[in-house]
C-alpha cells in the first residue's frame, strides 16, 4: 500500500500559526516595547496624566472594554469614572494614579496574554516543521 | 502596492464603517416613574408630571450626545396617555444618562393617566394620594431617539484640546 503524502498538511501546520504567531506576537510586543513605556512615562508626571489616560482608554487587543469577568468591575468603574472627569474638564489627581495603574495591569496582562499565545503558535509551528521533515525523510526512503 | 491593497483597504473601512455604526443605542427606559400633582397657577389649577428614567449607553467606546427624542406611556388598549420630548446633552460609554422632564397637562390629558395609574383625583388634590407610580415595562417605550455618536477617545482629546487652548 502506497504511504500517504502528509506534507501538505504539515505545511499549512507550519504556516498558519507562524503566521498567527506573527500578528498576535507583533500587535503585543507593539504595546509592551512602544505603548507600556510611554502611558509608564505619561503617568508618572500630574501634568501629563490625562494624555497618559487617553492612550490607556484606546485598549489591547487581548484586553478589550467590551467584556467584563468580576475582576475586570472595578476597571470599568475606573473607566466610567475618568471618562466623566475629563469630559467635564477636571484634573487628575496624583491619589488617583492608583487607579489609572489598575487599568494599566490590564493592558500589561493583555500584552502577557498576546506574548504567550504568540509562543503557544510558535511551538505548533515548530513541532509542524518537525513533523515536515520526518515525513519527508519517510517518504524519500519509500 | 496600493493598487494591490485596494479591495482590501475598501473592505477593511467598510468593516471600521459597520463596527461603528453598529454602536448600541439606548432601546428601554430604566427604572422609569412619575410622579403627578395639582399646582396652582393664579386661579387656576393644572395638573403636572413629573417624569424620570435612565437611558443606558451599553458600548464601550462610544459616547452620545445632544441626545434627544420622545418617550410614551400608553395604557392597556395601547392608546398614548402621555408623551414626553427629552434631551440629554451626553452619555458617556457604560453610563446612565438621566432623563427628567416637567410636563403640564390640561384636565382632559390628565384622565387617561389617572386612570392608568389608579389615581383617584381627589386624593391627589386633598394630599391624601403622593401621586407617585413606577411605570411597569409594558407601558412605556422609546418611541423616538436622535443621538450623535462619537468615539470616546475622539470626544475627550478634543476636550482636552480645548482646555490647553484657554
Amino acid at each position: 500500500m502506497k504511504k500517504p503524502n502528509d506534507i501538505k498538511i504539515y505545511i499549512s501546520m507550519i504556516i498558519i500559526p507562524l503566521l498567527l504567531a506573527i500578528i498576535l506576537g507583533g500587535v503585543s510586543l507593539y504595546s509592551r516595547l512602544i505603548i507600556e513605556p510611554k502611558v509608564k512615562k505619561l503617568l508618572a508626571s500630574e501634568s501629563t496624566m490625562k494624555d497618559g489616560y487617553l492612550l490607556l482608554r484606546e485598549p489591547q487587543i487581548f484586553a478589550g472594554y467590551k467584556y467584563w469577568d468580576s475582576d475586570g468591575m472595578a476597571v470599568k468603574n475606573t473607566l466610567r469614572y475618568f471618562d466623566n472627569k475629563l469630559f467635564n474638564g477636571a484634573d487628575i489627581k496624583p491619589e488617583e494614579r492608583i487607579y489609572l495603574e489598575l487599568v494599566f495591569k490590564r493592558r500589561v496582562s493583555g500584552s502577557e496574554l498576546g506574548i504567550k499565545s504568540s509562543l503557544f503558535f510558535l511551538i505548533i509551528s515548530f513541532a509542524g516543521t518537525i513533523a515536515y521533515f520526518i515525513e519527508r525523510k519517510s517518504l524519500l526512503k519509500s | 502596492m496600493l493598487n494591490i491593497l485596494k479591495k482590501e483597504l475598501i473592505l477593511s473601512l467598510i468593516m471600521l464603517l459597520g463596527i461603528t455604526s453598529c454602536a448600541k443605542k439606548p432601546d428601554i427606559p430604566l427604572s422609569p416613574s412619575v410622579k403627578i400633582n395639582i399646582e396652582k397657577k393664579g386661579e387656576e389649577k393644572i395638573f403636572t408630571a413629573y417624569f424620570t428614567c435612565g437611558l443606558k449607553n451599553e458600548n464601550d467606546s462610544t459616547a452620545f450626545t445632544n441626545v434627544e427624542g420622545i418617550i410614551e406611556i400608553k395604557n392597556k388598549n395601547n392608546a398614548v396617555v402621555l408623551s414626553i420630548p427629552f434631551k440629554v446633552p451626553a452619555i458617556l460609554p457604560f453610563e446612565t444618562g438621566i432623563v427628567q422632564e416637567r410636563i403640564e397637562l390640561k384636565p382632559e390629558h390628565i384622565t387617561p393617566l389617572l386612570d392608568l395609574f389608579s389615581i383617584n383625583i381627589d386624593k391627589l388634590d386633598s394630599g391624601e394620594e403622593q401621586g407617585n407610580r413606577f411605570i411597569e415595562e409594558q407601558y412605556i417605550s422609546i418611541k423616538k431617539i436622535k443621538l450623535e455618536k462619537k468615539d470616546i477617545i475622539e470626544l475627550l482629546r478634543s476636550k482636552i484640546a480645548n482646555e490647553k487652548t484657554k
